[in-house]
């Protein structure tokens, strides 16, 4: 049932339906046919409508709301305020942001409420009897606002001027830093031969899941305020909202339908609060009908976070053979208004930079500032590919300064087994970056002559000009951590219940309950497989149910390339509890499990010292790309993706994560170019924002997979979806600078960004 | 509350007329509140952000089959206002003699918007992106404009009258674009330069048409070039015309040409590029350009078989020609997936909204499956067949559905027992589902595609999903799904 690289198979239906297989999902059939039900898709006739509406101003402060006309208007229910909001704040990972913005305090509340430090910062929620009679109402609130000084970017946040959040008492924007501080700095300068410096602009990235957010809410029969969502982690969104409405959290209920993609940009709260709030208040004057609310792609793209934008500015020493001797950085990413998971972000930010190496020496000094611009967040490699964009680009530049090969620079230094990483920790048992470099290299011939340039037209009515086209490659790895981190309490719980005759030996069928969220990458299917595999049951006698916190536990989130490796393990356990009580006899046999990985640490606050994970995959990418040097248009010919998985649960689900993970971090890397000024987004649409279509992807993506079992993961499995979007962009890079011999510290590579640097390099288009 | 949150202009009344003077009294009759639509691929975009703010009426073009004619005369193609940019795309005497125009329609957008949008449209609609216009301004084409008061003709030259703005009157309608046709001594293209392959607004656009004297073919008579996204309008390079008369197409002609045209642009920096770009790549363009057409390769990248996502149709509308008056809260009945559904619900509603939040309440089988990802036509994810072509439901008003059949994904799976067609079950097989709220566009796309070819290579698979995007799987194992049930797979069919 194995499936190693080299006997990688075809996607296809497959009879064995347990681990190492590829069953149809289960989700397939309702999704080819359109019965699949999306958030709200189930919303009754009657249903109320609810606009939540957004403040509009990057930062302001409110001096006076009139609800009254709204209120007033035909159709409206209700209008919702600040002082409707009993805890008036929220957040991941910290309060600091409110519910809703107003002008009076409320309950426990230590988050200022009357500053909107964000466009779509929400002001109220208007519900009513249909979409058109919200929206009319909505454009009836009135808000008079004080304008204050917006502080638009890095730069105006770092002259401190103007505070995002004077009530933190920082009295500077920065507000999170992290060092490290390892080996003799100045030591390492001195055994460089050669230094390589560099200033990098880091893009916003927008997830562009296909599904705009969507809720539906209502109290049902148990009189829990329930909310239908999608979003990663059940149990994280009922302690937000519970927090927020002061409830016990046993009276808030979250439900998971489908999932329209995530990719991290479902982890904070977008809709389940506000509409929690609605059903709640509703129902307190005996309304009970659901509230429905859907976001527009624009209010989508305005109202929730990105990956950050930043700038590191970095410095590596090497040895003439390639050894690295020092590294020093300074980070600044672009938190936003709001912090969000922009700590943690910044954490793992901070934990790459470096690269996938060992680093005997480093100065590393990272920050995070508020600004007015829209929040930074999650999103698939979480801080990984902003450092390993710098530190991979770094490396490259070596190898090229030394006219070393970029492979084996990196075979050089590489993390393996044993490696002290650069936290002055020992990396967690299972390191295989050597092997996973190696089986990149030879399936992409990296260590043979690059076939001829191919020839490609940028123009869909003219031929191809040979003349300006130059083709190149490059290379690039990672590595990121699996599950949470820096001493953040990680579990997962799962239900396991064994049915059969009471004195019969055979189970004959299973139920599973896990909490864990399918957001398109296929747990669910996954989480089937897993249980039919820990049960012996086959596949199709497995009953799951799935992501309700009134039915099911705590499974942490989808995210942090953490699910299939924690679920996998609860699941374990489960079925082991569960069998246990089938020997004694109980019908059904019920195992409830909670898996807890070892521990995690914080790092030392002087020295960056301590073991922030307890697991990492590892991935390296090989690509081969064709310029137009006249247009700056670019094809990629050929991307090479390899990845130890530690052990592949169901084969054609991981190619789809390589595969779409590649293609989302082609859009990173070349076209995705989300532009934000004076606190506003641009281009908030599919129709500026753009994100590859079919005919721009890479023409082929060689998915090259091993399977090194990491000895914590169930059967070995190891995180494995966030790597591919990793070193994409890095490798890019390289493959351009390879085909026209100049580096480009900034993307995403638009044709004008790539004519622009090519003509300051003096490299003038084929008729220059 | 958030400018992008501001409600759009609202439309009170939807009328489709059967005749042309019906339309011209309404318009007559609007007084300005009134505004004609056809493929309405811009208008309802344009409505829904706010503008046209006053109108309240859509007087809908469709219903009168006669407007959609492409007819030659004399050497001129007229077009009427009903033309789509798929028409022109599939008429060979328009890919003959008007082949900058048939390459501009091929560029635009993906198939099923080229299944609604027309070149009437595109020239009103008067944006400098807008592709079909430095085609029909270099093919030096007419434009009749029509109204209860008469009719009048204008060259395109002198239709546009600054950014978005055109000299048509609020109770005129275009009833003939008249194209004279390219012949030995008369030719010419197309290029655009998008940010993507398709579902791209040009970055920089332009048209040039060479005319050689019939006793020296190898000498430049007269030479026309229209550059869009360079300035407010889409201009005419008199520099560029005066660079090439006279003069033999050599390399010194095509460099004081490329210096012509550059002349001419005076772009400004946007969010798809700098002015700086523009420059530079208007130069590229024209110099490739005429390279090409020195070497008469123009025709050499054009597609031998098109795909436009036509179904087993000809591409032409199947719905009865009866009128129609939809005001709001009135019902719309069409034949949904094989059954007449009736729902009441706004003028203004798209098909798209009509389906999800009127039709779903009132059918016997949901109609959720249509999904919404951008409500512009950029996604694809609402892809539905409509009298059996494939187009966008968010870029379709409702009242165009009165009265005619629409497929959904609900409507493709066998209705008597339920098995799943061919390509639903390929989508399965390759594991070509995520998220899968993409999936629904995607089949309604792909079995159109099918349907229409049913031998369809990669090449022409990526064609015909060219208007859908998925953000999950790279859409590699959608392309497989499509081979595994294409007759011609390994491009054997092509």
């Amino acid at each position: 049932m194995s499936a190693a690289g080299a006997s990688w198979p075809e996607r296809g239906p497959s009879d064995v339906t347990g681990v190492g297989a590829t069953p149809p999902r289960i989700d397939a059939p309702s999704k080819v046919t359109g019965a699949a039900a999306y958030p709200a898709e189930r919303a009754p006739a009657g249903a109320l409508h609810a606009k939540v509406v957004f403040t509009g101003q990057p930062h302001a402060r409110l001096r006076a709301l009139d609800v009254s006309a709204a209120e007033a208007a035909a159709g409206v229910v209700t209008v919702l305020t600040a002082a409707d909001v009993p805890v008036n704040e929220y957040g991941l990972t910290m309060f600091d942001q409110p519910v809703l913005v107003g002008l009076e305090h409320t309950g426990r509340s230590i988050v200022r409420c009357d500053t909107s430090r964000w466009e779509a910062d929400h002001l109220a929620v208007v519900v009513a009897e249909s979409v058109e009679a919200a929206e009319a109402a909505a454009g009836l609130v009135v808000a008079e606002w004080d304008q204050l000084p917006v502080v638009a970017d890095l730069d105006d946040a770092l002259r401190g001027e103007v505070l995002v959040h004077p009530e933190d008492g920082l009295g500077t924007n920065v507000y999170s830093s992290l060092r490290i501080r390892k080996g003799d700095i100045e030591d390492g300068w001195r055994q460089a031969d050669v230094v390589v410096a560099g200033t990098y602009d880091l893009p916003y990235q927008e997830h562009a899941y296909l599904q705009p957010e969507a809720a539906m809410s209502w109290v049902d029969e148990a009189g829990r305020v329930t909310v239908e969502v999608a979003g990663q982690w059940t149990h994280e969104d009922q302690e937000q909202v519970a927090h927020a409405l002061d409830l016990p959290v046993d009276q808030v209920r979250i439900v998971y339908p489908a999932i329209g993609g995530a990719f991290g940009g479902r982890e904070d709260m977008s809709l389940q609060i506000v509409l929690a709030l609605a059903s709640w208040r509703l129902a307190a004057r005996g309304e009970r009908r659901p509230v429905v609310c859907r976001w527009s792609r624009e209010e989508s793209m305005v109202g929730h976070h990105k990956r950050h934008r930043g700038r590191i500015e970095t410095r590596w020493g090497a040895t003439r053979d390639g050894r690295i001797t020092a590294v020093e950085a300074d980070v600044h990413l672009d938190a936003g208004a709001y912090n969000y998971t922009s700590n943690k972000v910044l954490g793992n930010c901070h934990l790459t930079v470096a690269g996938a190496y060992e680093i005997p020496n480093a100065r590393i000094d990272s920050h995070l500032l508020y600004t007015n611009a829209v929040p930074g967040g999650a999103f698939r490699g979480f801080g990984a590919p902003q450092g390993f964009f710098v530190a991979e680009c770094q490396v490259n530049k070596i190898a090229a300064s030394l006219d070393l090969d970029p492979v084996e620079v990196r075979r050089l230094n590489c993390l393996r087994e044993g490696s002290i990483g650069i936290t002055q920790a020992v990396m967690p048992e299972g390191v295989t970056l050597p092997e996973v470099i190696d089986a990149c290299a030879g399936a992409s011939r990296f260590d043979e002559p690059l076939a001829a340039r191919r020839a490609f037209s940028p123009f869909a009515s003219l031929r191809p000009s040979a003349a300006s086209v130059r083709s190149g490659r490059g290379f690039a790895c990672a590595f990121k951590n699996v599950g949470f981190s820096f001493g953040f309490p990680e579990r997962c719980e799962a239900e396991v219940v064994l049915h059969g005759d009471d004195d019969g030996l055979l189970v004959e069928r299973v139920d599973l309950h896990h909490a864990g969220a399918d957001v398109g990458q296929g747990a669910h299917t996954a989480f089937l497989q897993m249980a039919s595999e820990a049960t012996g049951v086959p596949l199709d006698a497995v009953t799951g149910h799935f992501s309700d916190t009134a039915r099911t536990g705590d499974a942490g989130s989808a995210s942090a390339s953490r699910l299939t490796f924690m679920s996998g393990n609860s699941i374990l356990g489960a079925a082991e509890e569960a069998e246990k009580r089938w020997l004694e006899g109980d019908r059904p046999a019920v195992g409830r499990f909670r898996y807890i990985p070892p521990p995690t640490e914080t790092l030392d606050p002087d020295t960056g010292a301590g073991a922030p994970n307890f697991a990492y995959g590892y991935t390296a990418q090989a690509v081969e790309l064709s310029v137009d040097v006249d247009t700056g248009h670019i094809v990629v010919h050929r991307v090479v993706s390899a990845h130890d998985v530690g052990r592949a649960i169901n084969p054609a689900q991981v190619r789809g994560q390589v595969e779409g993970g590649v293609v989302q971090a082609h859009g990173y890397a070349l076209s995705e170019h989300l532009q934000v000024a004076g606190g506003r987004v641009l281009n908030p649409r599919l129709s500026t924002y753009l994100i590859p279509g079919i005919l721009d992807v890479p023409e082929l993506v060689e998915s090259v997979v091993l399977e090194l079992a990491d000895p914590l993961g169930p059967w070995g499995a190891r995180g494995m979806a966030e790597m591919p979007l990793i070193p994409y962009a890095p490798a890019v890079v390289a493959a351009l600078h390879d085909a026209t011999g100049v580096w480009f510290d900034s993307f995403p590579l638009t044709p004008d960004r790539v004519v622009a640097g090519l003509r300051a390099a003096g490299i003038c288009g084929s008729h220059g | 509350m958030h400018p992008l949150q501001r409600p759009g202009t609202a439309v009170r009344r939807y009328l489709a007329p059967t005749s042309l003077e019906d339309v011209l009294g309404a318009l007559a009759e609007g007084d300005g509140r009134a505004r004609v639509i056809a493929g309405g691929t811009d208008l309802l975009l344009e409505l829904d952000r706010g503008a046209r703010s006053g109108v309240d009426t859509l007087v809908d073009l469709s219903r009168i089959p006669a407007l959609g004619r492409v007819d030659v005369a004399d050497g001129v193609a007229h077009l009427g206002p009903l033309v789509t940019h798929n028409h022109v795309v599939g008429d060979p005497d328009l890919v003959s003699g008007a082949l900058p125009l048939a390459q501009a329609c091929w560029e635009i957008g993906a198939p099923p918007l080229r299944n609604r949008a027309t070149v009437a449209g595109n020239l009103v609609t008067a944006s400098p992106a807008n592709d079909t216009i430095s085609a029909l301004l270099a093919l030096d084409a007419n434009v009749t404009l029509t109204s209860a008061r008469g009719s009048r003709t204008v060259p395109v030259d002198g239709f546009h009258t600054g950014f978005r703005q055109s000299v048509l009157a609020p109770d005129e309608i275009v009833t003939d674009i008249a194209v004279p046709l390219l012949g030995p001594g008369r030719r010419g293209l197309f290029v655009k330069l998008g940010l993507r392959r398709a579902q791209a607004i040009s970055v920089v656009h332009l048209s040039i048409v060479l005319e050689t004297d019939p006793g020296d073919p190898a000498t430049v008579r007269s030479a026309r070039l229209a550059l869009g996204s360079v300035a407010p309008t889409v201009v005419l390079s008199e520099t560029f015309a005066e660079a090439l008369q006279g003069r033999v197409l050599d390399d010194g002609a095509i460099a004081d040409a490329v210096a012509g045209a550059v002349e001419t642009a005076t772009p400004i920096d946007d969010i798809r590029a700098t002015a700086a770009y523009r420059r530079d790549v208007v130069a590229v363009m024209t110099r490739r350009a005429l390279e090409v057409l020195r070497d008469g390769e123009e025709r050499a990248t054009w597609p031998a078989r098109p795909v436009m996502l036509w179904g087993r149709t000809d591409g032409r509308a199947g719905t009865a020609p009866a009128p129609s008056d939809i005001g709001d809260g009135d019902a719309i009945t069409a034949t949904v997936n094989g059954s007449p559904v009736s729902a009441a619900g706004a003028a203004g509603d798209t098909l798209l909204g009509w389906l999800r939040d009127r039709a779903h309440l009132e059918s016997a089988t949901s109609l959720t499956g249509t999904k919404e990802g951008c409500a512009e036509g950029e996604c694809g994810a609402c892809t539905v067949h409509l009298d059996g072509m494939a187009v966008l439901a968010c870029m379709v008003p409702a009242g165009r559905a009165h009265g005619a059949a629409v497929t959904t994904i609900e409507g493709l799976a066998d209705a008597d027992t339920g098995a799943l067609s061919p390509l639903q079950q390929a989508f399965v097989d390759r594991t070509a589902v995520q998220c899968g709220y993409c999936i629904p566009g995607f089949l309604m796309a792909g079995a159109s595609l099918l349907a229409e070819r049913p031998d369809a290579d990669r090449n022409a698979i990526c064609q015909g999903l060219a208007g859908n995007l998925c953000r999950c799987t790279g859409y590699y194992p959608i392309i497989e799904a499509h081979e595994q049930v294409s007759t011609g797979r390994d491009g054997s069919g092509a």
